[in-house]
């Protein structure tokens, strides 16, 4: 027997006409008022069905949730990459974002293949690099297909030497290629001799040395690494000079015990590339998405990928399918001489760190780099804090000093992504249109609204107004 | 075309802090080029290469230094945007210290920040309110659904969800709820006490805990169900879930329970509910006939009024109920210069079930007609002819405009006409009070009526307390002054105007 039917000091929160929450206030009760806006015709009607089962989707949200920031990853050793991602026997190329065609490819993505057929030896000339692409003769996929991911043009061939990373938590394992540096280089699509031959020095000289330190080193661990980077000022997408610092700190003393003479030029090309931590970054990202990926009845994103042509998602509990659109156009900042005509779209799988709460969603622990927002640490600060109204979850290992060591949001809805018209934010670098010209800039956007239309439409199907949709495993 | 640079030294910045100033300085300058870029040997060669500067001039500047440079067709806006460029860089205050706060853009969002969220108060447009009650039920919450324009079926199964997780969905279209002392939606300033209220109709619960509390007794919790609650197709969920918490809660002596004309299968199933009920209940269902309701065990009302004297009757707090002018005393105080009778009636509410209420007190009189349901229906609404009364809150008035309580105007403007009109005999209307509706609803009744020339009489019911913003005391006293007449309550109201029209009725 109780007087109370809503126990002790209760709140309540109000959703539209603000007068009405005024009376509530001006009669002292404990309010909370969403700041709403409608959900756009086109969704809310699924979005409603969505919202009647909302508890079963939280659930699986939640698991969803728990494994991304369980997720760990350990650098255990070099590897070529045929070696470790065994789809790559053959002559086989995989590249960032959904699938494309060689016809569809964009300008920095073709030249990439380009610079990886000559790589390989499979042609002498860029001309016939082409031709036997365009012919079919050189097999095409994506990295996310293959348990790899990477910047830019994302491509990854049988001979590059490639980080092996591991996830104890879940068992996972991934592989990336190292990060060239900044230049003329190939993720940008440039191929020129200088460009094969840094390929070359990276599998002969930096893979070897690499591999040695991380052995005896008995692996490293990435993930620990990031918090600390995120302490540091670094958001590990588009800033990770911390990170790579904190690594070289890691590797320096057992690269000094290796009996070659190379350790010299490996720890300059280290201190020269601010972005060396960027791959390795994605490697623990995508395991981190990869652990959270194929749970029923989930609405999170475990995939947001471009290739220069088309912006890719992937969501939990709809398994390995893409929900894709034409890849935005970045609004950036640009190197002298440059402007955003020059600027290819959106391309990169980097956008796997944003997918796991890193990147753009934790733009308020790097203050260095707010000028891609607007220019103050509070707008970069708001920036993350508009994420956390689209995630599931937060990062308990990945905590943002200016947010109150708050962790980072993590886990994006596509529910809420569509019912708060808040699209997810990425930081990103910008490629010239051209194949070979480099990075001409970098900024942020906005990962397309129609990806997560055509998802929710997805989900809709699969699950409600299935007959027998598929069930929630047990916890 | 001229070319003005300078050199800090030993000042770093990332790069993207320089790339941000260079642009803005360029942009808000109209400059053909402006760069800071820290002294590397690259960024020299690029200079030079770009600017026409002189490579020999920049030789001794080293990679930590900061090199500014300006290219602009004048000399003086070059070396101007320089300086400005220095201060950009040099100014290291970015405005943005203290506390900061974004609201929350989503139900969760705001469910994960309230203190003890325990009630979710939903008034969007319906075609939105379903999923924002699914969120708040799922939530764990209470919900108040405020907003119409929601299906029957998303009620039923909204409905079906709350009952089975004991959680209360008082909606749609629910106008007002009292839990804990808590006014959600219109609601009125009522002191706490032993009256439990359960209504499928707002300003029949407004009506009724309004008097309760004049009486001198108080109100436990008022629960609005939303009008379409005793509905078959609803089966009367949020009644029958209302009337069982209130009968276990110690605090309600007895439960009142309110709706308009109920649907057959869903009266029976409140009845039932009823039947079990420990708690003392009053119930008053508009056109539901005495013996139905006392053969479950419950006491009839045949006004909101009595339902509210019957309630303060059943509670031992109560003290005894403050005199109030009976119809008979309204009556014989009309001015009867002239006659009235044979006029048309006319009914102008805001609230539906008070025009209701009014309605079925006429009918027994007078032919009636309305937009409630009582009565032939108004061909031609809201003019209406003979003696009509109208409901301004009714949905075919308030789509995508404010309900009449919060803006009374429409109903207000029809009264000019009204009072125009030679063959109005009387008018009955309502003035509804509290939190969340109009601040001073009676402010356009007294100016229409003072306007209008030997206006035929004006009897209004005015549903608030002293204690609501607007304070029912003040309010009556100005209307009295204008020569309106004021019921203690609806149905006197409506006997009183009745009164005047009917055969034999007031005056010469």
């Amino acid at each position: 027997m109780t007087d109370r039917l809503l126990g002790t000091e209760p709140g309540v929160v109000t959703v539209g006409v603000g007068t009405l929450a005024d009376a509530l206030e001006g009669a002292g009760a404990s309010i909370e008022r969403v700041a709403w806006s409608p959900p756009e015709a086109d969704v809310r009607d699924h979005l409603t069905a969505l919202a009647a089962v909302q508890s079963r989707v939280d659930t699986a949200n939640e698991t969803a949730v728990e494994r991304m920031t369980t997720a760990g990853a350990v650098w255990r050793g070099v590897k070529k990459a045929v070696d470790a991602i065994p789809e790559l026997g053959g002559r086989m190329v995989l590249h960032a974002g959904p699938p494309v065609t060689w016809a569809e490819m964009a300008g920095p993505q073709q030249g990439a293949v380009v610079g990886a057929v000559l790589y390989e030896g499979w042609a002498e000339t860029p001309a016939e690099a082409r031709s036997l692409t365009a012919a079919g003769d050189i097999g095409l996929a994506p990295c996310h297909d293959h348990g790899t991911v990477g910047p830019m043009a994302g491509v990854v061939s049988p001979s590059m030497p490639v980080a092996v990373v591991t996830d104890p938590v879940h068992g996972d394992t991934t592989a990336v290629t190292f990060n060239e540096g900044l230049g003329e280089v190939l993720r940008f699509g440039a191929y020129s001799e200088d460009v094969i031959d840094h390929l070359v020095w990276m599998e002969e000289t930096l893979a070897p040395v690499l591999g040695a330190a991380v052995d005896r080193a008995d692996g490293v661990d990435l993930s620990r690494l990031s918090a600390r980077a995120l302490r540091l000022g670094d958001e590990i997408h588009n800033r990770n000079v911390a990170a790579t610092s904190l690594l070289v700190r890691e590797l320096a003393p057992t690269v000094a015990t290796l009996d070659v003479e190379s350790t010299e030029e490996v720890l300059a090309f280290l201190r020269g590339n601010d972005h060396f931590f960027l791959n390795l970054s994605m490697a623990a990202c995508k395991l981190a998405a990869d652990a959270a990926a194929g749970v029923p009845w989930s609405t999170v994103v475990t995939a947001m990928s471009r290739n220069g042509t088309e912006f890719g998602l992937r969501v939990s509990g709809l398994g390995d399918r893409w929900f894709t659109t034409e890849a935005p156009v970045v609004d950036g900042l640009f190197f002298p001489e440059y402007d955003a005509d020059d600027a290819s779209p959106d391309i990169g799988d980097s956008s796997i760190a944003e997918t796991t709460g890193v990147g753009g969603f934790a733009m308020a622990a790097a203050p260095g780099i707010t000028q891609f927002v607007g220019g103050t640490p509070a707008e970069a600060r708001a920036l993350t804090r508009e994420m956390y109204e689209i995630t599931v979850g937060e990062n308990g290992s990945y905590t943002l000093p200016a947010l109150g060591f708050r962790g980072t949001p993590t886990g994006i809805d596509i529910g809420r992504v569509l019912a708060t018209g808040t699209e997810p934010i990425i930081n990103t670098g910008i490629a010239h249109r051209e194949p070979g010209v480099g990075q001409i800039g970098a900024g942020i956007t906005r990962a397309p609204r129609a990806c997560f239309v055509a998802a929710l439409e997805a989900f809709y199907e699969t699950y409600l107004v299935a007959d027998s949709p598929p069930e929630v495993p047990d916890q | 075309m001229a070319v003005e640079y300078t050199v800090l030294d030993s000042v770093y910045r990332d790069s993207v802090e320089l790339m941000g100033v260079a642009d803005e300085i360029a942009d808000s300058h109209d400059l053909s080029d402006a760069f800071a870029l820290m002294g590397t040997e690259a960024n020299k060669a690029r200079l030079a290469d770009l600017t026409a500067l002189d490579a020999g001039s920049l030789s001794a500047v080293d990679p930590d230094d900061l090199v500014l440079v300006a290219v602009a067709p004048e000399r003086e806006r070059a070396a101007q945007s320089l300086t400005e460029m220095r201060e950009a860089l040099e100014g290291g205050d970015s405005g943005d210290a203290g506390a900061e706060t974004q609201p929350p853009t989503s139900l969760p969002g705001a469910v994960e920040r309230a203190d003890n969220p325990a009630v979710a108060l939903v008034s969007v447009p319906g075609a939105y309110a379903v999923r924002e009650a699914w969120l708040a039920l799922h939530a764990g919450l209470h919900v108040h659904i405020f907003s119409d324009g929601v299906t029957v079926e998303d009620e039923r199964e909204l409905k079906e969800f709350g009952r089975a997780n004991d959680q209360l969905v008082m909606g749609p279209d629910c106008g007002t709820a009292l839990l804990d002392g808590i006014p959600l939606g219109f609601a009125n300033e009522l002191d706490r006490g032993s009256v439990g209220i359960v209504s499928a109709s707002g300003t029949g619960l407004q009506e009724v805990a309004t008097l309760v509390d004049r009486a001198g007794a108080g109100v436990s919790q008022a629960v609005g169900t939303g009008g379409r609650d005793l509905q078959d197709a609803v089966g009367g969920a949020t009644t029958r879930q209302a009337v069982e918490l209130l009968d276990a809660d110690a605090a309600t002596e007895v439960i009142v329970v309110v709706s308009k004309p109920p649907e057959p299968a869903a009266r029976a199933a409140v009845f039932e509910t009823i039947a079990d009920t420990e708690t003392p209940v009053v119930v008053r269902f508009l056109g539901t006939a005495a013996d139905d309701i006392t053969a479950v065990g419950a006491q009839h009302a045949g006004t909101l009024a009595e339902a509210a004297t019957l309630a303060v009757a059943e509670t031992v707090t109560a003290e005894p109920p403050a005199d109030r002018p009976q119809a008979e005393e309204l009556v014989a105080a009309l001015d009867t210069r002239e006659s009235h009778a044979g006029g048309d009636l006319r009914g102008l509410f805001v609230g539906g079930t008070l025009c209701a209420e009014a309605a079925l007190v006429a009918a027994d009189r007078l032919d009636v007609r309305t937009n409630v349901g009582v009565g032939r229906p108004i061909e031609d609404p809201p003019v209406g002819a003979g003696h009509a009364l109208v409901d301004f809150g009714a949905d075919e008035f308030t789509r995508g405009q404010p309900h009449p309580m919060i803006q009374p105007g429409p109903r207000d403007r029809h009264l000019t006409a009204t009072l125009a009109d030679d063959g109005v005999g009387a008018v009955v209307l309502d003035i509804v009070l509290g939190r969340g509706v109009h601040a001073d609803p009676a402010a356009g009744v007294i100016e229409t009526v003072e306007r209008a020339d030997a206006p035929p009489p004006v009897v209004a019911s005015v549903c608030g307390t002293d204690s609501d913003p607007q304070s029912r005391g003040e309010q009556v006293a100005r209307l009295r002054e204008v020569g309106v007449v004021v019921a203690p309550d609806t149905a006197t109201a409506a006997t009183v105007a009745t009164e005047v029209v009917a055969e034999g009725g007031v005056g010469r």
